[in-house]
């Protein structure tokens, strides 16, 4: 305004040019930002007519793939070794502890806030003689979080097993399995021709084998207004038995077993793959999340799902070693038939690792993805613990006591934390998990040790790597010159 | 019973011909002197006027741009070395503002640095006698179990001193302790003070502008100038 003005203030002068003018910044970034804000505005109002959308890709790469997949197990691994060690830590320490003072105080200090505004964590006073007594936060979610992402990918990898599983356990027991090529599992197409299978079995009879047709079908099943995607097995079944379908009466009634998951009752109609459907049944291991499972006579489903009694069959069941097996198909192939047998655990593991190869990187990724999450936010934690506590430091600093001996009070701090997230994040976890069920029919993942160990990794790595990497120059982040000076 | 064990030396510190300037701004200019080991020094001086400086300077915090200084018989090393350390183990510090641990008792604040100093051990019937003379003098011992936070500013205080005082040291250095306690409470504070520097025949450096803390002066000496006068 005033050109010529000067402020008066204790004695000196300040000039008017020399005072900084901080309110042109400030309307010069206002106008800026509004700016901004209109351009964004239009542009976000455009694009929801025609997206952005930013495609980049690296070519798939098969180590990085074996990299990921591996890490579960090198999780579980490193969580097996860090848990009882870091509780044998603890316990010698607190062992040398009742030895001497020193050790003592180092036992007292890492378990303690020396500041109050670090009271306001979750605290658990009577826990202070074990632990540092209160709950760190944020690192028993990153706990409980790892846990829940692992236990997520082992029931996408084990998850579409159940039904099969279920079927050559209940239905159809057997340890061998005769199907088109040994890589062969239920999303593969394996196809048996009828005439195959009726010499197999005849064969089987002779030497009195017990043996099973099991017919497979991916459909659309809908019963009481609920529609999913459905694994339907054939099974045979024993004339008068309530699943035993008559072909006279066409495909409308088709009685079947309907897993459990679905909710229905007993005499409810609905369809699968547009054939009218009966539930006499229901049954519980039958879903997978990607499938419910539907169990019905394999002539009902090649009748009626496939369009003809003489519709190849997926595979036949043996109960018999596999060398038998092998010897029994083997007398009653015929030349250019293409046949060979598994055994039932094959089976299954060539469907593990097809969902392992497809689902399973992606969910590794976002394990550690929340795993590196938990790292950052667990040394942020300790980060500002230090700050907040940096006079506290300092004084100590000034008094003599080394830099050592504090980073190993907070190396302790973070062990004991490590511990306590540890077992909070589990418990947590094994709370969420099974809650996780409610979001999708067959979906059950399950708390096991092994993704909890997992979950100790990280919350353990977190806070020790947490407070190594923060206190790797502690003497500097306090700043004992500044925070001592009055 | 005894705080200090006697020293060989006459002298707990010497200054020789000690400059520090920051930037341009020169503090200490050429100061020399010697402070003996069992006599309390006041040392008194304009605010800004470099007091602080010299208690820096005597507790390493600080380095001299020229000049040499000794603690306890020990040259101090230009940067923080293990000798140090053990160094400022055997001196009893108290700032201006008293950096307890708020959320910690009196009895945790008092004991904790003397005993992770290995300076001072709960199952020697001396240190407990030594804690439970200070805290007498000090009038603390009703709040041994309390939170540092519950306790008034003069409280804290003598707290700190007591704290300072629980690792056997061998010599004192207060900067402006009693600054932010009320007339009435330093009278008290030095008071106390002086009953357990007489009995303890403990020597150090004081400063303040207090006229109150005169009582525990052996000498009193100004800075003027970046010297002692
Ligand atoms: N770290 C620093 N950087 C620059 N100047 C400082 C620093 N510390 C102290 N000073 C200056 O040194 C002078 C003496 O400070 P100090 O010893 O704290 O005085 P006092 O006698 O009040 O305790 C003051 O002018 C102060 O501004
Ligand atoms: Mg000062």
């Amino acid at each position: 305004m005033d050109g010529t003005r000067q402020t008066r203030s204790s004695g000196f002068l300040v000039h008017h040019n020399r005072f900084p003018k901080p309110r042109n910044g400030q309307l010069v970034a206002g106008v800026l930002l509004l700016c901004l804000c209109l351009l964004l505005g239009t542009v976000t109002l455009d694009t929801r007519q025609i997206p952005l959308i930013v495609n980049l890709t690296l070519p798939f790469n098969p180590a990085v793939e074996t990299a990921i997949n591996q890490l579960q197990g090198i999780l579980e691994t490193i969580g097996a070794i860090l848990l009882p060690v870091s509780l044998l830590l603890l316990a010698l320490l607190k062992l040398a502890a009742y030895r001497s003072p020193r050790m003592s105080q180092i036992d007292l200090w890492s378990s303690r806030e020396f500041t109050r505004s670090g009271m306001r964590q979750l605290s658990i006073p009577g826990l202070t003689w074990l632990f540092a007594g209160s709950i760190p936060v944020i690192a028993s979610l990153g706990v409980a979080l790892a846990i829940m992402t692992t236990s997520i990918g082992n029931e996408i990898v084990h998850g579409p097993n159940k039904p099969i599983q279920t079927a050559l356990t209940r239905l159809t027991p057997g340890n061998s399995l005769v199907v088109q090529y040994s890589a062969d599992m239920p999303m593969l197409q394996s196809n048996i021709p009828i005439s195959l299978a009726k010499r197999v079995e005849a064969q089987a009879a002779r030497k009195r084998i017990q043996v099973y047709q099991l017919g497979q079908n991916l459909s659309s099943l809908t019963v009481g207004g609920q529609t999913a995607t459905a694994l339907t097995l054939g099974v045979a079944v024993k004339k008068n038995s309530s699943l035993s379908w008559n072909p006279s009466l066409g495909c409308n009634n088709v009685p079947v077993i309907m897993s459990r998951s679905m909710g229905s009752y007993a005499g409810e109609l609905g369809t699968d793959d547009g054939v009218g459907i009966r539930v006499v049944a229901n049954r519980s291991g039958l879903s997978a999340m990607n499938r419910v499972g539907v169990v019905m006579d394999q002539s009902a489903l090649a009748q009626c799902l496939d369009g003809s009694r003489l519709a190849p069959i997926n595979a036949i069941v043996l109960k018999a070693p596999l060398s038998t097996a092998k010897h029994l198909l083997a007398m009653a192939k015929t030349p250019g038939q293409v046949a060979t047998v598994i055994t039932k655990a094959q089976y299954l593991s060539n469907s593990e690792k097809f969902w392992t190869s497809n689902v399973k990187p992606i969910t590794n990724i976002l394990a550690v993805i929340s795993g590196l999450l938990a790292l950052v936010a667990m040394a942020g934690t300790i980060a500002s613990r230090l700050s907040r506590n940096r006079r506290e430091y300092a004084a100590k600093l000034a008094a003599g006591v080394g830099v050592g001996t504090l980073r190993a009070v907070e190396v302790l701090r973070a062990l004991k934390d490590g511990v306590v997230a540890t077992i909070v994040g589990s418990l947590c976890s094994m709370i969420i998990i099974p809650a996780l069920s409610l979001t999708e029919s067959g979906f059950h993942p399950s708390w096991t040790s092994g993704d909890a160990l997992v979950g100790a990794s990280i919350g353990l790595l977190g806070c020790l790597g947490g407070a190594f990497f923060r206190t790797a120059h502690l003497d500097r982040a306090v700043d004992f010159r500044e925070s001592t000076k009055i | 019973m005894s705080i200090t064990s006697t020293t060989r030396t006459t002298y707990a510190a010497e200054m020789a011909h000690v400059t520090k300037s920051y930037g341009n701004v020169v503090v200490l200019e050429d100061l020399s002197y010697s402070f003996p080991s069992n006599e309390i020094v006041l040392v008194e001086g304009e605010s800004g006027s470099g007091k602080s400086t010299l208690l820096r300077l005597l507790q390493g915090i600080e380095v001299p741009d020229y000049g040499n200084i000794s603690l306890l018989g020990h040259p101090i090393p230009p940067s923080r070395s293990k000798h140090y350390g053990h160094l400022l183990r055997q001196v009893g510090i108290v700032f201006q503002d008293p950096l307890l641990d708020n959320n910690l008792t009196v009895t945790e604040n008092a004991t904790a640095i003397a005993r992770i100093n290995g300076r001072w051990n709960e199952d020697k019937v001396d240190d407990l006698d030594l804690l439970s003379f200070i805290f007498h003098a000090f009038e603390i011992e009703r709040f041994a179990d309390q939170p540092v936070h519950q306790l008034s500013g003069g409280q804290k205080l003598r707290v700190a001193l007591a704290r300072a005082l629980m690792s056997h040291p061998r010599w004192l250095l207060l900067d402006e302790p009693t600054h932010m306690v009320d007339p009435a409470g330093k009278v008290g504070i030095y008071k106390q003070l002086k009953g357990l520097l007489d009995e303890t025949n403990l020597g150090g450096v004081i400063v303040s502008h207090d006229l109150e803390a005169r009582v525990v002066a052996n000498k009193i000496v100004t800075i003027e100038s970046g010297r002692i006068v």
